[in-house]
């Protein structure tokens, strides 16, 4: 089996928000960002869309900002199902938050769907990269969750398996 | 008693910043030769990590705190590939992380990273480029890490009794 590849955020599959994309995201803390609001596309098999992160796109909003300037906070990256259900939230924002940043691999597809996302922090500060608990898509609730932070998590920083 | 235990742990983690700037585990070794045991043996990182897990007293970062302003020594680290990262408590009153420049390499520019919490003091070296992991009681125990998700994965210990 082919080992799962982190999620390219390409502009290919990553577009400014449509009207309908940004009236999903009713939070205020959104709307200074709306510009550097990016929709990615997540697929199955490059045919059908399985869900979307919404993100506020750290590169955009800081390159034209002047040298020194002090970095912000940004909203939580969000996950929505094609219906614009909300579904869950990455804890770092992608595909940055410098000074670090985030990859994202969506594996165990079932029926088009991925039920798990492994999450790895890329740092240039201590300890380098560092695997975070992956979230598993809870079918009962329709969300996704973080799970517990146990030898799965892989604590040793390998982000790799 | 204390105060005087409070400013040799102060000097002990001065002295061993100085002598060992780009070495984090010579920094901690030194401390711990300092106040705890002359003899200790010399560990890597992730060696010492593995050994303080077995050997020494796992305690939150309140109490962290608490001892290190009594003057005890407490490791902070995380494992990490190639090499993980360990810190010292370094005693005094809490302080805002962030606040210091970087160069973010991606937008090749310096930025300043925010400050978000108050958190105790370290002496940390390092052979890298990262200037929170730099710090002589000058920079918080989160700025090694510089990410909430990741500092949530770092442990400090104390020697058991």
């Amino acid at each position: 089996m082919a080992a799962a590849q982190a999620f390219v955020p390409s502009a290919s599959v990553c577009k400014p928000p449509t009207g309908t994309e940004l009236a999903w995201l009713v939070e205020p803390e959104w709307r200074r960002f709306s510009d550097y609001i990016r929709v990615c596309r997540v697929e199955h098999k490059k045919r059908n869309t399985a869900l979307f992160i919404v993100s506020v796109w750290a590169d955009l909003y800081y390159r034209h900002k002047p040298s020194g300037t002090a970095t912000v906070a940004m909203p939580k990256p969000l996950l929505f199902n094609p219906r614009g259900k909300r579904i869950g939230a990455l804890p770092v924002n992608f595909p940055d938050d410098p000074p670090v940043g985030l990859n994202v691999e969506f594996v165990e597809w079932k029926n088009g769907f991925p039920y798990r996302i492994r999450l790895c922090v890329i740092s240039e500060t201590a300890s380098g990269n560092q695997a975070l608990p992956p979230m598993r898509y809870d079918a009962s609730s329709q969300t996704y969750r973080q799970e517990p932070n146990t030898n799965d998590a892989r604590p040793s920083g390998d982000c790799h398996d | 008693m204390t105060e005087e235990a409070y400013t040799k742990l102060q000097v002990a983690c001065n002295n061993a910043y100085d002598t060992n700037p780009d070495s984090c585990s010579h920094s901690v070794t030194a401390v711990i030769r300092k106040i705890v045991d002359p003899n200790e043996a010399y560990r890597q990182a992730n060696s010492m990590i593995d050994y303080l897990s077995a050997n020494w007293k796992e305690v939150d970062l309140a109490t962290a705190k608490t001892l290190a302003n009594g003057g005890v020594v407490v490791i902070g680290g995380l494992k990490g590939e190639p090499n993980g990262h360990v810190i010292v408590v370094y005693p005094g009153d809490e302080a805002l992380n962030g606040g210091y420049t970087y160069l973010n390499k991606k937008l090749k520019k310096t930025m300043t990273l925010r400050q978000t919490k108050k958190y105790p003091l370290c002496m940390s070296t390092s052979k890298g480029a990262w200037p929170g992991a730099k710090s002589k009681g000058d920079k918080t125990v989160w700025d090694p890490w510089a990410n909430d998700e990741v500092f949530a994965k770092v442990k400090f210990w104390t020697l058991a009794k």
